[in-house]
């Protein structure tokens, strides 16, 4: 075979006959089962969706569980803080409406976004963190646990029903994608809620929901994929 | 129209329709390209099944069969393709390209067989190979071309075929396998290097 052969077998007009018959049955069974779709919203459309959801969650959150954290904090860390919890969601809502559509430009892979924003966060958290013993730490830690996870949950879900027309060519990352968001949500309402900054609560009690959550989105969706 | 020459017509539709900007695309997509069919389609419009099959099967044919699957085989893949495609129509946003949303399904598809495949051996016993039946129409250079594409790695291989055999750019091979632009040009680098060293063996 020479160069010329390997051009030629590559060129887009070479080969590849379908067999009429199989043309025809394939198309067959396409009209058999034509009815007319709504196509998913743009990208900007979706995150603008997905923010919003966002903001609601995390506007009632703070009507239920109270702003003491907030208020204890000073502006550099209000912005340390919300400022990159800020950017995880907005970069998870931007990921997720790509992923929803096969063949969209994707932020990184599901996995590495996750790493990275899990990494991130603790950094964050570390930066601003106190370091001190803790008298009562499992009593702290359990009350703030079961505020992040059950908010979380529902963020999880409330994000995996507007999202669920997009889970179908990659669900697992899809999965991780919600999943981190309504960990994010969980620990954003966390940091607004509590002012215990010391690091153990910190990475134990606010930051564990996102971790969680990544792992249960990523199950659910390989065990919904079975 | 003879059949032939209407799916030799729509062929050149198709990779014509390759070669327009995503701007023109995300405007009113001219008639004959697949992404106004694709729309239609949408919009349960009985004649754009059969007009879709006959733009885009041939490519995703070749691309399964260069991608080490004897014919039988990337008809199944064929025929998997478009009924995730009906099933996941809605996924397609108008104004996009269709050839990475077509193609990132491809992709998947020969993943999930490839992974059923690995499965399935680990729980057979290995037979001697019999002789490959799907594969009466090939020419010689066609199955030497298949085998030299066969010593590339998957990832490689499956590179090439799409920026070669689909006529996709490089932006849209990196959308259709989920990887990045600087990914695809470096297996493309290495795949081309490697064939052009077997060329070069082969012709000593």
């Amino acid at each position: 075979m020479k160069r010329g052969d390997l051009e030629k077998m590559l060129q887009p007009d070479s080969g590849g006959e379908v067999r009429p018959e199989l043309a025809r049955a394939i198309a067959s069974r396409m009209e058999s089962d034509l009815k007319k779709v709504r196509p998913l919203a743009s990208t900007p459309v979706l995150v603008a969706i997905f923010a919003l959801f966002f903001g609601a969650l995390a506007a009632l959150g703070m009507l239920h569980y109270g702003t003491d954290g907030f208020a204890s904090m000073g502006w550099p860390m209000r912005l340390l803080a919300f400022g990159s919890l800020a950017a995880a969601a907005f970069t998870l809502a931007f990921a997720l409406a790509q992923e929803m559509a096969p063949g969209g430009r994707r932020v990184a892979p599901a996995w590495m976004l996750a790493a990275g924003i899990l990494l991130g966060l603790a950094g964050v958290f570390a930066a601003f963190a106190t370091y001190r013993p803790e008298e009562y730490f499992w009593a702290g830690v359990r009350g703030c646990l079961s505020t992040g996870l059950e908010s979380g949950a529902i963020a999880g879900l409330g994000l995996w029903f507007l999202a669920r027309r997009g889970a179908i060519l990659n669900p697992a990352a899809v999965g991780v994608l919600t999943g981190l968001f309504g960990g994010v949500l969980g620990t954003t309402l966390l940091e607004l809620q509590c002012s215990d900054f010391n690091i153990g609560h910190q990475i134990v009690a606010h930051w564990a929901p996102t971790l969680v959550y990544a792992g249960v989105g990523w199950l659910a969706a390989a065990i919904s994929r079975r | 129209m003879p059949s032939a020459r209407k799916s030799d017509d729509l062929r050149n539709r198709a990779a014509g329709s390759s070669e327009l900007s995503g701007m023109e695309a995300a405007a009113e997509p001219p008639s004959d390209t697949p992404e106004h069919w694709m729309r239609r389609y949408q919009d349960a419009d009985a004649e754009a099944p059969s007009v879709l099959v006959a733009m885009l099967s041939p490519a995703l044919l070749r691309f399964f069969r260069y991608n080490a699957a004897s014919r039988e085989q990337a008809e199944d893949l064929l025929q998997e393709t478009w009924l995730r495609v009906h099933r996941m129509r809605h996924s397609y946003r108008s104004g996009e390209r269709l050839l990475p949303w077509v193609y990132a399904i491809a992709h998947h598809v020969r993943i999930d067989s490839y992974r059923r495949k690995r499965r399935l051996a680990e729980r057979e016993m290995a037979f001697d190979p019999l002789p490959d039946a799907g594969a009466p129409d090939a020419s010689v250079e066609a199955l030497e071309f298949q085998s030299m594409l066969a010593v590339l790695p998957d990832a490689q291989r499956e590179v090439v075929t799409m920026l070669k055999a689909t006529g996709m750019t490089v932006d849209e091979v990196a959308r259709a396998t989920c990887s990045t632009v600087g990914a695809v040009k470096l297996k493309a680098h290495r795949a081309y290097e490697r064939l052009r060293e077997l060329l070069t063996e082969g012709s000593r």
